[in-house]
């Protein structure tokens, strides 16, 4: 087994699914198979920061994992079967799966495990922090959609940002980021507002970051949503995008099938490309990814026009 | 369909899901032997065998095979049934 014995919050985390989950052993030792050091140290620290938030709850979130791998694979199925994912529509998606507050809190505590376990998941987690953040001027406005797990906002407050505000559509997730935050000690002032992205009042020219990650998958109209952060951003104001293709998933309705046709949708609606990172699923090289239509997460940094 | 048969059809299918045409495959071949046999890969190569057999597997015979010989055995009884 991969010795993880310098990043003791990766080897809890790690030791905890194994306890769970013997036979998830060789894809973790894929998923590490090649990191570097300084890589697995801000996992670590990622690591940290979940390890905190999951208290003595660790194991259940580990189960849910499990519970939500066992649940993407019946997609993955399906996805396999007929080239398309399951469910078309946002009302398909809230009946079957965000409108279950059981199956929502499994799904939100498997997501947390997988931003360690899933090589693309860390690694986008990881540009964000690396290539992202930095670049967000001082006192800049910062604004993200789906904040979810809120560890993505963690990072962004521990920076000298200006205004922090959020979006979610649901009141339980905006409750688990607030949590979140509180656990993690987060006092400066956040907005989190239930908001629908889609028919978000127009706001136009005031911030100067914004972060959609894991979210337009889930969207009926992907397009309305990233032109609504498009009126939101400043002009030259940048924005973090991740969404995967070809990726299966219960509650996945937009699906692009390659990069080339994902960053073609985020130039549509308006934005320059500053840089793109294709992270295939662990396991398998991009080529490969490609040729067999599996998961690749897409992660964009675009910037509006001056 | 006798087994070897079935067998061989098998590892026409491995070869081309692992996309490794020298693939030798013995009924004993477990997705341990495999670096390719992941879950990922799990699911398209049952997938490709409903293809080929003409079957539809349900999501708990998908996930059931762990060697070569099992899924014979799979495929031996949805055709027999």
């Amino acid at each position: 087994m991969i010795d993880l014995a310098a990043f003791p919050h990766l080897q809890t985390v790690v030791a905890q699914v194994l306890s769970v989950w013997p036979e998830h052993e060789s894809y973790i030792e894929a998923r590490f198979e090649g990191d570097g050091h300084d890589f697995l140290q801000r996992a670590d620290e990622f690591a940290a920061l979940a390890v905190t938030n999951m208290g003595s709850d660790i194991r259940r979130y580990c189960e849910d994992y499990r519970w939500m791998c066992e649940e993407f694979l019946n997609e993955d199925v399906f996805f396999v079967r007929h080239g398309r994912y399951r469910l078309q529509t946002f009302a398909e998606a809230y009946e079957q799966v965000y409108s279950n507050a059981d199956y929502m809190a499994r799904y939100v505590h498997g997501i947390l495990i997988s931003q360690i376990i899933w090589r693309p998941h860390a690694l986008a987690f990881d540009l964000f922090r690396t290539e992202f953040l930095p670049g967000i001027p001082e006192g800049g406005n910062y604004l993200e959609v789906g904040p979810g797990h809120g560890l993505f906002l963690y990072f962004a407050s521990q920076r000298p940002l200006g205004k922090m505000e959020a979006w979610d559509v649901s009141q339980s997730s905006i409750a688990e980021t607030r949590s979140a935050l509180n656990h993690l000690g987060v006092v400066r002032e956040i907005t989190i507002v239930e908001q629908d992205v889609l028919v978000a009042p127009e706001r136009s020219n005031e911030f100067d970051a914004a972060v959609i990650s894991e979210v337009l998958e889930h969207l009926e109209r992907p397009d309305a949503a990233l032109r609504s952060l498009y009126s939101a951003l400043k002009p030259g104001g940048r924005i973090f995008i991740n969404a995967p293709i070809n990726s299966p998933a219960p509650d996945h309705i937009y699906l692009w099938r390659d990069p080339e046709e994902f960053t073609s949708f985020v130039e549509g609606q308006g934005f320059e490309i500053e840089s793109k990172h294709f992270l295939p699923v662990t396991g398998h090289s991009l080529e490969r990814a490609l040729r067999r239509k599996l998961s690749v997460s897409c992660i964009v940094i675009g910037r509006k026009p001056e | 369909m006798d087994r070897a048969e079935i067998l061989s059809r098998v590892t026409d299918i491995m070869r081309d899901v692992f996309e490794e045409d020298d693939l030798v495959v013995t009924e004993e071949t477990a997705s341990d032997d495999v670096a390719e046999w992941d879950s990922t890969n799990h699911v398209r190569m049952m997938v490709a065998v409903e293809g080929e057999f003409g079957l539809t597997f349900e999501t708990n015979e998908i996930t059931a095979p762990t060697n070569v010989g099992e899924l014979v055995d799979l495929i031996e009884a949805k055709l027999a049934s």
